[in-house]
Order: C-alpha cells, then sequence, then structure tokens
C-alpha cells in the first residue's frame, strides 16, 4: 500500500506531543482552516510516495526515542493509508494530529495510539499557551490514561 | 533603543555613573602598570583579562560556606517568626557585602540542606504558620534579588541557588517553596539562577524520594528557563559527592583541591583570563595559508601555550598581588568565615586564597576549526577530532600547571558576555575574514547558534567537552517557543545529557511579556490585548536579562540563534 507525505521532522519536535518527537506529515488537505500553519500540505496531487511498510521501518530506524507524531495535512485523507501506518507502527510512542472529532475516528486504531489531538484548527480560538494544540476547541487526549 | 551595555543587567544611576568612571580610571591605571608584553595581549585582543578594575585587590566568585558562622547565637532568643525573618534578612546583608568584597557570583551550594540545618540548629517548629513565613520569605528574597540593581549603582547581584539533594521534609520544603515561588512570581521575575542538581538515586527516577520535585523544577523551566541542571552522574561529576558539586555564577565549576577536599563549598574561582582562539587561528592562517589542515592545528597549538605561559603569568601575578593584601579588605569574609580554611583565624591571606582557583578560559573554538579548516567542527568527524585535540591539549596544559606552581588551575568554557562581541571586533581591525561577518563570536566550544542540529544531536556533539572544561561550561538547547507542559522533552535530554558526558545543561526559548496585561508568548503586538509594550527576555551567558539592555556581540547572537527544534 502506499502513502503519499509532505516531510518528516526527526527527532526534534517538542510541540506535537509530549516528549522530542518525530512528525511526519502527511500530504493533502481539503479544509483549507483559515490560518493553516501547513498550506503545503494541501494539495491532494502531490506528495513523496512512499510504501507503507517502508516508511514505518525508515520512522523506526531513525526516530531515536520511538516517539512518532502523525500529522498533517490531515492524516484521514489518506485513512486506509494512515490506518495502516499506524499498525505497522505498534510498539512506537504514537500520537495522530486529526480534525476530526473523537468520535469520528477509527475505533480499531486507538489501542495502537498514545496520544490524540483532535478538532478543528480555528483560527478566532488561536491559543498558544495551551500545551500541543493550537485552537482552545481542540482536545489533546492521553488515551493510556483513558484507558 | 541603541544604546550599549557593558552587561546586560547594568542599569544608570548616579552611583552607578560614579563607579564606571572609577572603574575605568582603575583599568587603566592597572594595565598602564602591567609589563608591556602583558598588556600589549590584553589591549590587541589575544587574551582578556576579565574584571581588570579588580586586579590584585580581590577575588572574583565564591559559594558562601554559609553555615560555618552563621549567628546561631544571635538569633537562639528570638522567637520563630523573627527566627525566620532574620535567617533571610542575615542571606540579603551577606549578598549585599560581599558584593562589595569580591567582583564576581556568588553562590550557594545547597541552600535546600542549609536552610533545613539552619531550622534544626534553631530549633525553628515545622509548624503550619512557619512554614507559610518560610514559602513567603523565599518569594520575597526571591523578588529582592531579582529586583535590586544596588551593586555597585548600577547592577544586581549575581547569585545562584543550588538545590534538589536534600531529601529531609524540610530541605525538601525549602526546594518545593523556591521553584514554587519563583514560578509563581511571574515572567518579570527571571532572577536568581537557579540550579537543581540531578542525582540517581535522589531525584532521577520515578522511584527516588526528591523525584516530584524534579517534576516541579522541570515543569518551572517549561515555563521560565530557569532552573538549568547539574547532571550529577555525568562523566566529570560522577566521582564526586553531589552536596560539594554547585554552579556559581553562571558556569564557574571548583571542585579539586590540592589543599584539601575536592568541594566547591566555600570556595571560588581567584581569577580568569580568556585566550581569543579564534584571533590565534587568524594568525596562523595568514602566516601559513598553504599547509595542511592538521598542521595547522599543530602551529595554532604551538601559539596557544606561548601565550597561555604568559596569561598563567598574568594570574600568578595577580594572585601574589591579591594574597599581599590585607585582611581587612575582607570584613564580611572575616567575620562569617565564608571561605574554607578560616579566614578569620588564619595567619596570612595565602591560606586562604590558595584554595581558589586560577581559571584559564576560551572563546570562538567553533570559528577557530573553520578557520583552520574551512569547516565547523562538528559537520565533520575530522573537524571534531581536532576540536577534541585542541581542547584536550589545552586542559593538559592547565593540569600540568598545578604541579609547576603548587597552586588550583582549571579550564574554564568561559561565559565571555562582553567578549563575544568585543574581541571580534579587535580583530576586525586586523583581519576579514567570513566567520567575522555575524558579528561575535560562538561562545566556548558551543556548536554555532545557527547549526540547525536536533537537541539530541547537539548534546552528542558538546558532551565529550564537558568532561574536558573542567573549571565550568554549560550546553543549551535552543527552543523556537516555550515547552508548554513538556516536561517529558527536557527530562529525555536530561538523560542524553547524562549519557553523553553533560555536566550542565540549560534550556533556551524567547519569551516575550506584555508589559500592559501581563501575557506570555513570542509577539510584537500582545495576542491578548494588542499592547506593543512587549518586553523581550532571553538568556544571555548564564542569567537571563531583557533584550534591550544586551551587549552588542549578545545582540547579533540572538539574530542568529537558530533552534535546535
Amino acid at each position: 500500500m502506499h502513502i503519499y507525505i509532505n516531510s518528516i521532522d526527526y527527532n526534534r519536535s517538542i510541540s506535537d506531543g509530549p516528549g522530542i518527537r518525530t512528525v511526519v506529515y502527511l500530504q493533502g488537505c481539503t479544509l483549507h482552516c483559515k490560518g493553516c500553519h501547513n498550506k503545503s500540505t494541501w494539495d491532494t496531487n502531490c506528495g513523496l510516495k512512499y510504501d507503507v511498510t517502508e516508511l514505518a521501518y525508515e520512522l523506526k530506524e531513525k526516530s531515536l526515542n520511538h516517539k512518532i507524531t502523525i500529522s498533517g495535512g490531515e492524516p484521514f485523507f489518506q485513512k486506509e493509508a494512515v490506518i495502516a501506518l499506524i499498525k505497522e507502527l505498534e510498539g512506537c510512542d504514537l500520537c495522530l494530529y486529526t480534525s476530526s472529532n473523537y468520535d469520528e475516528v477509527p475505533i480499531e486504531i486507538l489501542p495502537y495510539l498514545h496520544y490524540l489531538k483532535v478538532g478543528k484548527y480555528k483560527q478566532e480560538l488561536r491559543c498558544t499557551t495551551l500545551p500541543y494544540i493550537g485552537s482552545s476547541n481542540q482536545k489533546f487526549i492521553d488515551l493510556k490514561m483513558e484507558y | 533603543m541603541g544604546e550599549t551595555y557593558e552587561n546586560a543587567s547594568d542599569r544608570k544611576s548616579y552611583v552607578g555613573t560614579i563607579f564606571n568612571k572609577g572603574s575605568d580610571s582603575t583599568k587603566k591605571e592597572i594595565l598602564h602598570n602591567l609589563p608591556k608584553e602583558w598588556r600589549d595581549l590584553h589591549t590587541k585582543g589575544y587574551i582578556y583579562i576579565h574584571d581588570l578594575n579588580a586586579y590584585g585587590i580581590t577575588y572574583n566568585c565564591l559559594n558562601f560556606n554559609i553555615l560555618n558562622k552563621f549567628p546561631f547565637d544571635e538569633l537562639n532568643h528570638y522567637n520563630d517568626t523573627l527566627k525566620i525573618l532574620e535567617i533571610f534578612g542575615h542571606f540579603r546583608n551577606i549578598i549585599a557585602k560581599m558584593a562589595n568584597e569580591q567582583s564576581g557570583g556568588m553562590g550557594f551550594a545547597n541552600i535546600d540542606e542549609d536552610i533545613s540545618t539552619i531550622f534544626e540548629k534553631l530549633q525553628i517548629k515545622h509548624s503550619e504558620k512557619n512554614m507559610e513565613l518560610l514559602s513567603a520569605s523565599i518569594l520575597s528574597f526571591i523578588r529582592w534579588i531579582n529586583g535590586v540593581h544596588e551593586r555597585c549603582g548600577l547592577t544586581s547581584y549575581y547569585v545562584t541557588l543550588n538545590l534538589g539533594l536534600s531529601t529531609n521534609t524540610l530541605g525538601q520544603k525549602v526546594t518545593e517553596y523556591v521553584l514554587k515561588s519563583f514560578r509563581m512570581a511571574g515572567p518579570k521575575v527571571f532572577k536568581p539562577n537557579i540550579v537543581f542538581k540531578v542525582k540517581d538515586g535522589i531525584n532521577l527516577k520515578k522511584s527516588d524520594p526528591n523525584y516530584y520535585l524534579l517534576e516541579l523544577a522541570l515543569a518551572t523551566t517549561c515555563e521560565k528557563m530557569i532552573p538549568t541542571y547539574v547532571l550529577c552522574d555525568s562523566e566529570s561529576n560522577r566521582e564526586y559527592d553531589p552536596k560539594n558539586l554547585s554552579v556559581m555564577g553562571c558556569r564557574t565549576r571548583v571542585v579539586q583541591n590540592i589543599f584539601g577536599e575536592s568541594t566547591g563549598i566555600g570556595r571560588g574561582n581567584i581569577a580568569n583570563i580568556t585566550i581569543n582562539l579564534p584571533r590565534i587561528a587568524l594568525d596562523i592562517n595568514a602566516a601559513h595559508p598553504s599547509v595542511e589542515a592538521e598542521q595547522k592545528v599543530s602551529l595554532f597549538l604551538e601559539m596557544w601555550r606561548k601565550i597561555a605561559s604568559i596569561t598563567v603569568n598574568i594570574l600568578l601575578d595577580r594572585y601574589n598581588k591579591l594574597i599581599g593584601m590585607d585582611k581587612s579588605y575582607f570584613p564580611t569574609n572575616m567575620a562569617f568565615d565564608l571561605w574554607i580554611g578560616g579566614f578569620s583565624t588564619a595567619t596570612s591571606l595565602e591560606e586562604i586564597f590558595r584554595n581558589g582557583t586560577q581559571a584559564l578560559g576560551f572563546i570562538g573554538l567553533s570559528e577557530t576549526i573553520e578557520i583552520l579548516i574551512g569547516s565547523r567542527y562538528y559537520e565533520t568527524n575530522f573537524g571534531t577530532e581536532l576540536a577534541l585535540k585542541i581542547v584536550r591539549e589545552m586542559r593538559a596544559y592547565t593540569d600540568s600547571l598545578i604541579n609547576i606552581y603548587n597552586l588550583n588551575f582549571s579550564l574554564l568554557a568561559t561565559a565571555g558576555e562582553q567578549i563575544s562581541g568585543s574581541l571580534l571586533e579587535k580583530d576586525c581591525k586586523y583581519y576579514d575574514h567570513p566567520v567575522m561577518e555575524k558579528g561575535f563570536y560562538t561562545n566556548s566550544f558551543h556548536v554555532n547558534v545557527d547549526s540547525g542540529l536536533t537537541p539530541f544531536e547537539k548534546i552528542e556533539r558538546e558532551g565529550p567537552f564537558h568532561t574536558l572544561c573542567n573549571g565550568g561550561c554549560i550546553s543549551y538547547v535552543e527552543f523556537s517557543s516555550a515547552p508548554i507542559s513538556n516536561t517529558d522533552a527536557l527530562y529525555e535530554l536530561i538523560c542524553h545529557g547524562i549519557n553523553c558526558g553533560i555536566h550542565y545543561l540549560g534550556f533556551n526559548f524567547p519569551i516575550d511579556v506584555c508589559n500592559k496585561c501581563g501575557e506570555k508568548g513570542i509577539f510584537d503586538i500582545c495576542d491578548s490585548c494588542g499592547s506593543k509594550d512587549i518586553i523581550r527576555i532571553r538568556r544571555v551567558s548564564g542569567y537571563l536579562e531583557i533584550l534591550d539592555y544586551f551587549t552588542c556581540g549578545k545582540k547579533n547572537e540572538v539574530k542568529n540563534r537558530r533552534p535546535n527544534n
């Protein structure tokens, strides 16, 4: 199976979930939120084509602490592929950034995730003082705490 | 603000103006009286004699031996309230007086344990009311250190509180109160420097008794860049009792002592002189443009040794003049025996000050390698090896001085606030090289501030130098914004730091504060109230200050800083 990514930022993010995280930005988003911080991911017709298994292998190889955040774009724009990627990354400390609401996230992936950021970015609710979210309507959930 | 300051903590006042005038003419006089060879090295920019106005008159810095002659008897008959108030009154008193007796930083090596011992000896009850007063006194003490610019009429007291190791109930409370007070005091309170000592078995692991205090420290750092962290289990520190490790001012480390126990308590640096490494590299490059890189490094080291040997003579002259002073110039030291060796009973100042250390410092290792081999040291294994070779040689040299002169010597990764710009300016008179375009020299052995390395990589590259710089050093991880609540990230880097040999670790990020409503963030216009009255708090070289007051070199450095995330 293939997946299209925008870029990978290895071992340096401190704002996409707890710890120092590797962030993989998936390509493609149709929401076009006002004030989006990553417009280069919008285009649904470009991106780097990866085999899901190979991408998972590379992420595991290069992320020093196996703390990986899948972001975008909107990951669920490539729903099937992102579900496959999440499953391939089993054992990693995984975090998913999506604009979907919690009840829209496929239940089958929840056991693989440690953290989940849900909710659409709303510029009028922009907030810089709460951890790991961009606007105050969004939620950052520690799934291991809830289970 | 277009004005330039000698140090970022300086402010203006009548007394300060008079002090500066006196200081300037004293510096001129001292320089004038030095042998020409020594004077030339300083004026031409090969070396920088720090605190020149104190040459032979006083020493640099000290970790107070605060318990030695604490006035227990005087306070003993007071009630608990008065005892607590007077403990901090005594601390303030000592800080203010010692600022008149020495030229540099002041450290409390274990403020948690020390206050707990004082409470015990004065038999102060651990009642709720007393704990409330202790907490308030600590906040008030912090606010005082942050707010006064009384030293010499123009600057703040440079105080470092080391803590985190005390596992008794009161010691733990002190650490908790210091951290919570500092955090609560708001963004405009960014002094004193607080150093949390990380030690396995005490506070590093979840099962350790003070782990909750490390968590509190990390949460505080996430908001305020302070505390910074001494890693007691790293290669250079693990052989010492962690209680004897301590940071003075912004990075000075004093441990080994040929005259007694290895400890930083009651000891300090007598003086330090920084050698301008890029200048030597520029000279070598100009004189031998076509030789191989390795040979250039050998020539560089040869010239460094020549300059270092003269520098040592300056340090020795300064030391000899100091021990020839009259004890009466040190009344507070006499009254409270803050140095080990018993100031009050010593028959000569030599008995005291031989416990101090003479430090040889350096600046601009990265530029040096770039001048010599054409690329930055951390970009290639070859460059890294050469950089390490240089620092190893420098350390071997300072070690050899100990036996030759029977005095304590150390290698210091100089903080170099003012010289980051001023030495480069001097070099610009003689040379023109691309490394000079950015307007400052990189601190000590640090990788360039725009390296783009990840936090892990930065720690890996700088770690080996920590083991060599026994006179003190620090590595910073630079974040693009505050790591809000991300204590996990800081914890990971601390663990990585311990494994990579980091002795002392700090975290930097920009903090902008709205002067109108107090909102924090990174902005030109306040996110909350729209005001343009913004205070920018940044790390200078060890301590935090308001950006407007930065020296030229440091302003240029801030412009170049590129985050590691």
